[in-house]
């Protein structure tokens, strides 16, 4: 799967990111989306660390995964003449998932992933791209990345024997391909819906059209009875 | 009696907590989450009330929620097929949320807080509106004026509201329904001139100030003033539905840009600046143009207001008036209706915005529930979380600044060669004469103390001050720091008692938490002139000892050893972020930007440049 994702990555979608800065810059905030959420978990997760020493570190990845972001805002804003829209999804703490230590187990093992994930694509986005300094946020953040990756196992290992931590991933891994799933699932139910909603409004729209004109009419300031 | 009120799914999701009439706790999302404007459900904002009232979910008594979404849902219904068959697409992503998500809005508050549904309420947006305004206000009666973009059928709401018999009176005079909305002109506006709705308004007035109204005869084609104290928009110039889907891409018809010009790209960086010395680069007619646009609205919208002021004081008799909405966040348009509209008081609640409406809501289930004595504008604007700061100055002490270089903001000093001072101040004294000194010898301070503001602006519990004597620390602040225009003047922080001795007005009962725009004594405008405006005027935030005692015991330290005892302030962010809402988030400002020293309650870490 992975390997098909690097040849799509290298392929198809260089051709979109070329031809339409829109696109271009509508990922790259996408990018930015994602990173910031990173950095929001980690800061996040920190309440449940109480050595200084681990703080320090887990303070200075948000700090990466922020500044990440940051860089992907300030490219995709020299695209384009309008700004784009800015996505603000919900947060959802992947710390919160499970209780206790578990939950610290759990979203290093996230990370670990999520970080591992990223440096392979960040690469392949790099070569694909075909403007260099967007290339050099991609090479930027995937050199960041390999520290990330250590890091999180690092702790993971701390906390857990390797045995466990490597299910722990796995366990991640599967988690992973099932919001895949979702994601792809939404989409299709996304389009089925458009579909419908836009046969809806064609049929009713004409038959609504005047109704909803008188309606929109000035009729002065109203009056409101007591 | 225990309320929640809850704002989502529009801009600023909020929750607030009225234990008893009282409100206890008020928190955007946006300061949970990193997310500015956050409109989502506001779930950490939530927790944090419960938390402050010690509370489960299920032991609220009342859940109120600041709109009737089914109401709101029938007009972007209506606006749709209005506009048959151009608004297709917007159409598809207005029902695809409304759907999807904003329509069940009761039903997916009882289901993530697992309570019964009966125990929630829809509050009419406009009534969670005025009912913040006039229960913060110290008026026994007063006229309520709300002026907002759009809710549900009504865009300005004109009532009377008192306390009788312990029971809260609304009574709502008149509306001037949707599209005739001052709030969407306005916001159409801020896309034409580059900025992002629901967010960079600011940016549009601020700008005002560095044109010339020459363009009000045409504004005037598109939002007229009439003569009985109402307006009226044409909406031809307008594709107000475009607003209803981020990013709010060219709300506007070709008739708009044949009228005022083409739209500006947002690349484009304006030149204006409140410094003095040598700008980027002089703006050319095109950057007038749009700052004589952003004028000439802001006179348009203004006469508006005035009229609109003139006609709630003829129907209602009242000589005081309550004032609400996003639109009077601009302090120049406040104090133009403190100067013309004729009533002798006004009051403005701490968050005029979206995000205070769940204070509204309430506030107003409250009253309904049970009556209440009147609270004498007692309100403070300090209501969000407070925090433990301890751990992470711990982690700061372990930290290496050298380390932080390639994630600092492009183009800020190198922290190569700087070390961190980690201290704890112990007294305030102590800490304040630091800080002080700090300030005096033109560092950049950040100041987080107690708990959080609860509206939008920086009262200086979540700030970055510096001396606005230090020209080059303002610039230091501006581009290094919080990357804010130059054209936007930071707000300028003093004592009651100081504000006699420095401007020419003394400062309204709100500028505690709403900046008032007031001219600065003649004398003083050399040394303050990077707060100043065109016309020599500040934004004026005061310093309370009750709200504040620490800050205010800090600007005296520092104007004992400045003779000037006021500071710039501004948010405790960088751009595009809300104001910090932890102290991880303020040490985060801290690594990466230029900011000199920190302090977190009573904790302070200084970088040491060698």
């Amino acid at each position: 799967m992975a390997f098909f994702r690097k040849i799509l990555i290298r392929t198809v979608l260089p051709i979109t990111w070329r031809h339409s800065r829109h696109i271009l810059a509508t990922r790259l905030l996408r990018f930015a989306v994602t990173e910031s959420d990173s950095g929001w978990q980690i800061l996040n997760a920190l309440q449940a660390v109480d050595d200084p020493k681990v703080r320090a570190m887990v303070l200075q990845h948000a700090l990466e995964e922020i500044h990440h972001a940051s860089e992907f805002t300030r490219v995709s804003k020299t695209w384009l003449s309008e700004l784009p829209a800015r996505p603000l999804p919900e947060r959802d703490p992947l710390f919160e998932m499970e209780e206790g230590v578990d939950g610290l187990v759990f979203f290093l093992a996230y990370a670990h992933v999520g970080e591992l994930d990223v440096f392979d694509q960040f690469a392949s986005y790099a070569a694909g791209v075909g403007a260099p300094e967007v290339a050099d946020v991609f090479l930027e953040a995937k050199l960041d990345e390999y520290g990330h990756i250590s890091l999180t196992w690092t702790l993971l290992t701390s906390l857990v024997d390797e045995k466990r931590a490597r299910r722990e991933v796995l366990k991640v891994r599967g988690r992973r391909v099932y919001e895949a799933w979702l994601r792809f699932s939404k989409g299709i139910g996304d389009v089925s819906f458009a579909v419908l909603l836009s046969t809806l409004y064609l049929v009713f729209g004409p038959l609504l059209w005047l109704p909803a004109r008188a309606r929109l009419r000035w009729r002065g300031p109203q009056g409101v009875a007591a | 009696m225990n309320v929640l009120g809850i704002s989502a799914n529009a801009q600023d999701a909020s929750a607030s907590l009225v234990r008893d009439g009282h409100l206890i706790a008020s928190a955007h999302e946006e300061g949970f989450t990193r997310q500015r404007h956050d409109p989502n459900f506001p779930r950490f904002a939530i927790a944090y009330c419960l938390e402050v009232a010690d509370l489960a979910p299920h032991e609220v008594d009342a859940i109120a929620f600041f709109e009737e979404p089914h109401a709101r849902f029938t007009r972007v219904l209506t606006q749709s097929f209005g506009g048959f068959p151009a608004t297709l697409p917007t159409f598809l992503a207005t029902m695809k949320d409304w759907l999807g998500t904003r329509l069940w809005a009761g039903n997916s508050i009882s289901a993530r807080l697992d309570v019964h549904p009966d125990k929630i309420a829809y509050v009419p947006r406009h009534i969670s509106q005025a009912t913040q305004a006039f229960v913060s206000s110290p008026y026994e009666r007063a006229a309520v004026l709300v002026v907002d973009s759009a809710g549900a059928w009504s865009s300005t709401a004109l009532f009377t509201a008192s306390f009788e018999d312990g029971r809260l009176c609304l009574q709502e005079h008149e509306q001037i329904p949707y599209p005739h909305s001052l709030g969407l002109v306005q916001a159409v506006f801020t896309a034409l001139l580059g900025f992002r709705v629901h967010d960079e308004e600011a940016c549009l007035q601020d700008l005002a100030a560095y044109g010339e109204p020459i363009y009000t005869g045409r504004i005037r084609k598109i939002l007229s003033p009439e003569q009985d104290g109402t307006y009226r928009v044409d909406p031809s110039f307008f594709r107000f539905d475009r607003l209803e889907v981020p990013p709010c891409s060219r709300p506007w018809t070709h008739k708009l840009t044949d009228l005022v010009g083409a739209p500006r790209d947002a690349r484009r960086p304006l030149p204006f600046s409140t410094l003095s010395g040598p700008s980027s680069r002089a703006p050319d007619p095109e950057d007038q143009r749009y700052a004589d646009i952003a004028r000439s609205l802001q006179e348009v919208i203004g006469e508006c207001l005035v009229g609109l002021c003139r006609r709630l004081r003829e129907t209602s008799g009242l000589d005081r008036l309550c004032l609400t909405g996003p639109l009077i966040l601009d302090p120049a348009l406040r104090r133009r209706i403190q100067q013309e509209s004729g009533f002798t008081s006004i009051h403005v609640p701490v968050d005029p915005g979206e995000g205070g409406c769940s204070a509204g809501a309430a506030l107003y289930l409250d009253a309904q529930k049970r009556p209440r004595t009147h609270q004498n504008g007692t309100v403070t604007p300090f209501l969000g979380p407070a925090f433990d700061e301890t751990r992470d100055h711990a982690a700061l002490a372990h930290a290496d600044p050298r380390f932080w270089q390639r994630f600092r903001r492009r183009g800020c000093r190198p922290v190569r060669d700087v070390s961190l001072e980690i201290a704890q101040a112990g007294e305030p004294e102590a800490l304040t004469g630091i800080v002080a000194d700090d300030l005096a010898a033109g560092r950049i301070v950040g100041w987080f103390q107690g708990r959080a503001e609860s509206g939008p602006t920086a009262l200086g519990h979540r700030a970055i001050l510096v001396d606005p004597g230090r020209l080059h620390s303002v610039r230091r602040l501006l581009d290094k720091v919080t990357g804010l225009p130059a054209y936007r003047p930071c707000t300028l922080l003093l004592r009651q008692d100081d504000a006699g001795g420095l401007l020419e007005e003394v400062p309204p009962r709100t500028a505690r938490w709403m900046p008032a725009l007031i001219p600065v004594l003649a004398e003083h405008r050399a040394r303050l002139a990077p707060a100043l405006d065109t016309e020599g005027r500040a934004r004026v935030v005061i310093c309370s000892p009750h709200d504040s005692p620490i800050l205010h015991r800090l600007l005296d330290a520092f104007g004992e050893r400045t003779g000037v005892p006021a500071l710039l302030n501004t948010g405790l962010n960088e751009r595009d972020l809300p104001m910090a809402g932890s102290p991880a988030d303020a040490l985060l400002v801290f690594m990466r930007t230029e900011m000199d020293t920190i302090v977190t309650n009573g904790l302070l870490a200084r970088k040491v440049w060698t």
